[in-house]
């Protein structure tokens, strides 16, 4: 197909690139990041192309195609691309632009009106907030205010499989004497996937409120069992509002607790073991060794480490609002790390996001395989007398 | 009467600076007489300024146009053939004004406060004399690569004698442990080896191999060099190289010569060619177990030897220190999989006297591979390790792969690139017949190289077939880039040459003096100033030695007396001067303080520690360069002066002119020697006069070029920005900003800084 002159909108890339540092213009089109990108392993979607198309300002042909909305957001490319460009972003912008110009997804409709009308994107009513915690005494820190306020985050308070998990973060921390807290019915999406499949609008919103809420909770430190969660807050709301509390993820904490000595891990877990590098943990967070530190403190537990690690690790194909559009690609990726799970020995696959959790389960019905799913904190609950 | 000739520069100035207004201007200006021209430095220009010299008795002159290290030396010439060849001073109109305001009438106003500066200064200068001092007819080579080798044969075939300086067992350098060399694909011995005969036989050229200079002292003509050899343990005058002690020693370690693709003895030669010809014991390997001196007939073998410190008298010296490849360990290369090695290494593989005699076979088992893989740009054109491209990568990668398909028509072969950079004569041919040989050409930079065993995985994408692709290869080669070696970056502590952001030595200007530097007399050749194929080695080699014959042609050289003086009477013998001074030009004996002018390298860092302003530079004296300031100020009060050290501020922000960047109007730059030059007094009096800024454009720590005058700056800025707190002005508006001469984009941010800090 040959590119006519009318299509390229030149003055479009032109306005695009502005104030994105390091966006697609900068690209030589060498394809270090294409080779690694997950969504191109199990699409026709290439990075690479992408940057080229942006920077001919091929607008019409990037809208009508599906190409931008395969990313998963892992930032693969990112951390690949030897000259230091940032494809990521320019993703997230064009994503944008496209639901400006009225060509949204419509995979993701209903998650959009969702989120509009009920501040989640499942569908759930508000209320259905508090079912997972129904039979744990858990402070609501709008009447009773706590130290920690854990945020968990839409897809593990709606989804009755990750229930274990954040279970055992209550657990565990109660059993370090810690005072915690949720919001209960009060939580918001916190916005990470309507800003990823290009509604930074209704992002800003929900942003707004949810600085308002942690910062009016008293709570010194806000707690995340999802990473998308963490970094949306950590590193998206930095153009919104200033977030007061000190914000971490479980891991991160529970790794304080037990280096001070506060949570004894004493029951040993036999179990082999192997962990899987979210990427919204790692590659955007940078946190690479917490849930490595916890894991090896547990007792019994034997670790084994897949051959693509930290930054070198695959995406589960969960993010970006991707599994939402393409359930089968995300699930065949999940498939594809599993299999480097299962090359390591282990019998357990653990990891510390909702989104890997949620992703790596479907990818082991379809698969049929032996390992068996479990969050960090699920292991560590195991390790403590309860 | 001041003459003031202003230059069009055809559109370079004439379209940015309305310059008939100028004219017009400084016409009306009590004292001065304006012309202006379309091409100053033709014949024409010089002619009107020869002309109106003579006929208006001109008293000192003043050249509108470019910077003065462009075409400074000619200016300086058609004005000396008038009058005293200093009685003039530029305003640069073109890279630090027109070149960087892209408004017209604001460029129009810049202008006219840096001519009015010029004037100012222009009205206080004097003559100044010259004096004839004797060169020493000696040349100081520093490393014996290809670069060196030529330049040595060069100069000695001229009639000069060379002292050649290197550090390693052997001269030779890097070319002489290729197989074959690009675009002929001969032999790289066949070439080497009688280079290096020649070399060593050559009575007018002295080898001191195992050593390196230590220490540079003296002045262009007479440059002492202090060498240091370190010890061989054999004795060169004996050893026949007859190899019985490394038959017998018992020793066997990994060879750095051989790049640990072999094994050598503790004694060793590095190749049966090596200059000189002598064994060496490398003593952290050496045993001590006394066989080689049992077996040495020629009794050669000292244990006791010692390093030796000597010194070298020359007129001038050649750096050639050449390359080392960017160490890619510990990346994401993976280079500690046997399977994985460097271009170099490959070489090593390939020379029929090496490791593997010739033979491609991988290091993990001694087999030969089937599937090789050529990664390029390793460790080049990637933001992590090196920005630049290495320039010969593309072509010594499809040099070996040519020649190994050739022996090899079943091996199948890839190279991955991300454009295949073959610019040379004869150069895209060689790369052509590659294709038609089958080497599949891969368009795409290697993202992952994957250890499967003994094998390697590399993922690739083929962006001409849309296509990832995840390749198995049995041997990876990476085209490793190319960095200035340990040596080439050691010169800018040892005899203060300076570099630019890449750390490769840089020239005076790479265009125009493509191999002198700013220290006269010394010239650089070969890879230390760039990647490049041996051919411009060889040109650079060539031109070096051209350019010394040149400047020792006579048996005494002219040099300018723009030097420091002592004005006795003023002078109270306290010897801070003389303290300060790292040139050891100030005697104290006599009756009065003397400055030596042959030794004064003209920095000026004297009279800024004079507790009495007796010590002065002559060209920068202070008030010379405080009536440039009141000049500057008349015409724009508000400007934001910036004092720039003619070694590398200066030179960035003329490299940011031809950028076109866009730097504001309100910044005026004021050259001077060095920032060890400006006083206290300099930093404070513009904001007497109205100034909003001040900033100094250093060298950057380390790489001064008179050794320590940023250093002083930076003490004399934080005592100067007290004062300006005391006074209320703020020191927060006076600033010390480091960058190299190469370093535009520093001294565009540090204007833009400055702008943001003073508004
Ligand atoms: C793998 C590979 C293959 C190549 N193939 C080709 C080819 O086929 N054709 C081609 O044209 N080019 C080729 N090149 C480029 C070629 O190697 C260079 O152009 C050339 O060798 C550079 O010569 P040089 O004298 O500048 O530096 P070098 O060869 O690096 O020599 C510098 C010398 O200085 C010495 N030295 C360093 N520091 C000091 C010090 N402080 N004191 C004293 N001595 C010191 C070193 O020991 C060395 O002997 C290739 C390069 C590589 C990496
Ligand atoms: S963020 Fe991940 S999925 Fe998206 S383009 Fe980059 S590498 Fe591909
Ligand atoms: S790695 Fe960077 S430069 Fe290369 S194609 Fe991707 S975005 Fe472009
Ligand atoms: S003394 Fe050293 S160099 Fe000599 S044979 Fe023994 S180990 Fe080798
Ligand atoms: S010469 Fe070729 S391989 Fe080397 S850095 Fe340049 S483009 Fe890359």
């Amino acid at each position: 197909m040959t590119i006519k002159e009318k299509e390229m909108d030149l003055e479009f890339s032109k306005k695009l690139a502005e104030d994105l540092t390091d966006n697609f213009q900068k690209c030589f089109q060498c394809g270090t990041c294409t080779a690694r990108c997950p969504a191109g392993i199990v699409s026709q979607y290439r990075v690479r192309k992408l940057m080229r198309m942006a920077q001919l300002g091929l607008k019409d042909r990037i809208f009508n195609s599906d190409e931008i909305w395969n990313c998963t957001t892992c930032s693969t490319c990112k951390i690949l691309c030897p000259w230091e460009v940032d494809p990521l972003s320019s993703i997230l912008r064009l994503r944008a632009e496209a639901v400006k110009a009225g060509h949204e997804n419509k995979k993701h409709d209903t998650l959009v009106k969702s989120l509009l009308s009920y501040d989640n994107p499942w569908l759930q009513p508000r209320s259905a907030r508090r079912k997972w915690y129904k039979k744990l005494d858990v402070k609501d820190v709008n009447k009773d205010p706590a130290k920690v306020l854990y945020y968990v985050g839409c897809t593990a308070t709606f989804d009755s499989r990750l229930w274990g998990m954040t279970k055992s973060v209550i657990n565990v921390l109660k059993k370090a004497g810690v005072d915690i807290g949720v919001l209960g019915k009060e939580e918001k999406c916190c916005g990470g996937t309507v800003r990823g499949i290009g509604h930074p609008d209704i992002f800003e919103n929900l942003a707004k409120r949810n600085i308002e809420d942690v910062n009016n909770s008293g709570a010194e430190i806000v707690l995340f069992s999802c990473p998308g969660c963490l970094n949306t807050f950590k590193n998206a709301y930095k153009s919104v509002g200033e977030v007061k509390p000190t914000l971490m993820h479980a891991v991160e904490y529970v790794e304080q607790l037990i280096k001070d000595g506060t949570l004894k891990l004493d029951k040993n877990v036999d179990r082999i073991v192997t962990y899987h590098d979210p990427c919204h943990l790692g590659k955007h967070c940078k946190i690479y060794e917490s849930p490595r530190e916890v894991l090896k403190a547990i007792p019994g537990l034997e670790f084994k480490e897949m051959k693509f690690i930290k930054e070198n690790s695959w995406c589960c194909g969960a993010g970006g609002g991707a599994k939402t559009a393409y359930p089968d690609r995300a699930t065949e990726l999940a498939s594809n790390r599993l299999e480097q799970a299962e090359e390591t020995g282990a019998k357990v696959i653990t990891s510390a996001c909702s989104f890997c959790y949620q992703n790596l389960l479907d990818g082991i019905k379809q698969k049929d395989s032996k390992l068996e799913m479990k969050d960090v904190m699920e292991l560590v609950a195991e390790a403590i007398e309860l | 009467m001041i003459g003031v000739f202003i230059c069009f520069c055809g559109n370079n100035i004439g379209g940015y600076v309305h310059v008939p207004e100028l004219t017009e201007y400084f016409n009306k200006k009590e004292g001065v007489i304006a012309f202006d021209t379309m091409f100053l430095c033709s014949e024409i220009g010089q002619n009107l300024i020869k002309e109106k010299i003579e006929e208006l008795n001109l008293d000192s002159v003043v050249i509108a146009s470019c910077s003065p290290k462009h075409h400074g030396g000619i200016f300086q010439a058609c004005i000396g053939e008038k009058m005293n060849q200093f009685k003039w001073e530029f305003a640069n109109i073109r890279e630090q004004c027109a070149w960087v305001t892209p408004n017209k009438e604001e460029a129009t106003e810049k202008a006219k406060a840096i001519i009015n500066g010029a004037i100012e200064k222009a009205k206080l200068l004097t003559d100044i004399g010259t004096t004839k001092v004797s060169v020493t007819k000696d040349v100081l080579i520093i490393g014996g690569g290809i670069a060196g080798m030529h330049a040595s044969l060069e100069l000695s075939d001229k009639g000069f004698h060379v002292n050649m300086v290197e550090k390693k067992e052997t001269i030779g350098g890097n070319m002489v442990r290729f197989d074959r060399i690009f675009p002929t694909d001969d032999c790289a011995m066949c070439t080497g080896s009688p280079l290096l005969a020649d070399v060593a036989m050559n009575p007018l050229i002295d080898i001191f191999s195992l050593s390196e200079v230590t220490e540079v002292k003296g002045r262009a003509g007479e440059y002492i060099a202090t060498v240091v050899k370190k010890p061989r343990y054999v004795d060169e005058t004996k050893c026949t190289a007859c190899g019985e002690c490394t038959t017998h020693c018992p020793v066997e370690v990994w060879s750095e010569w051989d790049l640990e693709m072999g094994l050598r003895a503790a004694i060793y030669k590095p190749m049966a060619q090596a200059v000189p010809l002598k064994n060496r014991i490398e003593r952290d390997s050496c045993i001590r177990c006394g066989t080689c001196e049992n077996v040495c007939k020629a009794g050669a073998i000292m244990y006791d030897d010692e390093p030796r410190e000597f010194k070298l008298t020359v007129g001038a010296i050649v750096v050639a220190t050449g390359y080392d490849l960017v160490d890619l360990s510990n990346t994401e290369y993976h280079l500690e999989h046997p399977n994985v090695i460097t271009g170099l290494q490959l070489e090593r593989l390939k020379v029929p006297s090496g490791p593997t005699e010739g033979e491609i076979l991988r290091p993990s088992d001694g087999k030969k591979p089937k599937h090789l893989l050529f990664v390029q740009c390793a460790g080049s054109r990637d933001r992590r390790h090196n920005v630049y491209c290495s320039k010969i990568c593309c072509m010594y990668a499809t040099k070996n792969a040519r020649l190994i398909k050739a022996e090899n028509p079943e091996m199948d072969i890839t190279l991955c690139y991300i454009d295949m950079r073959t610019a040379g004569r004869g150069y895209e041919e060689f790369f052509d017949t590659a294709r038609e040989m089958g080497i599949k050409y891969l368009r795409g930079n290697v993202s992952e190289i994957v250890p499967d065993g003994e094998d390697l995985i590399v993922r690739v994408e083929d962006t001409f077939a849309n296509e990832p692709k995840a390749i198995k290869a049995d041997l990876v080669v990476l085209s490793t880039g190319l960095i200035p070696s340990q040596g080439t970056r050691d010169m800018g502590t040892i005899i203060h040459l300076v570099s630019g952001a890449d750390n490769f030595l840089a020239p005076v200007h790479v265009k125009i003096a493509p191999v002198d530097t700013a220290n006269k007399g010394i010239y650089i050749a070969g890879t230390s100033e760039s990647p490049k194929p041996i051919q411009e080695c060889i040109t650079d080699a060539g031109m070096v030695a051209s350019r010394i014959a040149t400047f020792l042609k006579d048996p005494e050289i002219e040099i300018e007396l723009v030097t420091s003086k002592i004005n006795p009477e003023v002078c109270i013998k306290c010897g801070t001067c003389a303290d300060n001074c790292v040139y050891d030009a100030i005697e104290t004996t006599g009756e009065f303080y003397k400055v030596l002018d042959v030794s004064c390298q003209s920095c000026g860092k004297c009279s800024v520690t004079c507790p009495t302003g007796a010590i002065d530079l002559s060209l920068y004296t202070e008030d010379q360069i405080t009536r440039q300031i009141d000049g500057i100020l008349a015409s724009d009060r508000d400007s934001i002066i910036a004092f720039s050290c003619y070694q590398c501020g200066y030179n960035a922000a003329d490299l940011a002119g031809t950028a076109k960047a866009k730097i504001s109007p309100k910044i005026k730059v004021i050259r001077v020697p060095c920032s060890g030059r400006v006083t206290m007094q300099h930093m404070l009096y513009p904001f007497y006069k109205g100034a909003k800024g001040v900033f100094l454009a250093a060298c950057l720590e380390g790489q001064c070029h008179y050794i320590d005058g940023n250093l002083q700056a930076k003490e004399k800025v934080a005592l100067a920005k007290k004062s300006l707190d005391i006074m209320g002005v703020g020191g927060h508006k006076l600033n010390l900003f480091n960058m190299s001469s190469a370093e535009g984009p520093k001294f565009v941010a540090a204007a833009k800084r400055m702008v943001e800090i003073c508004q």
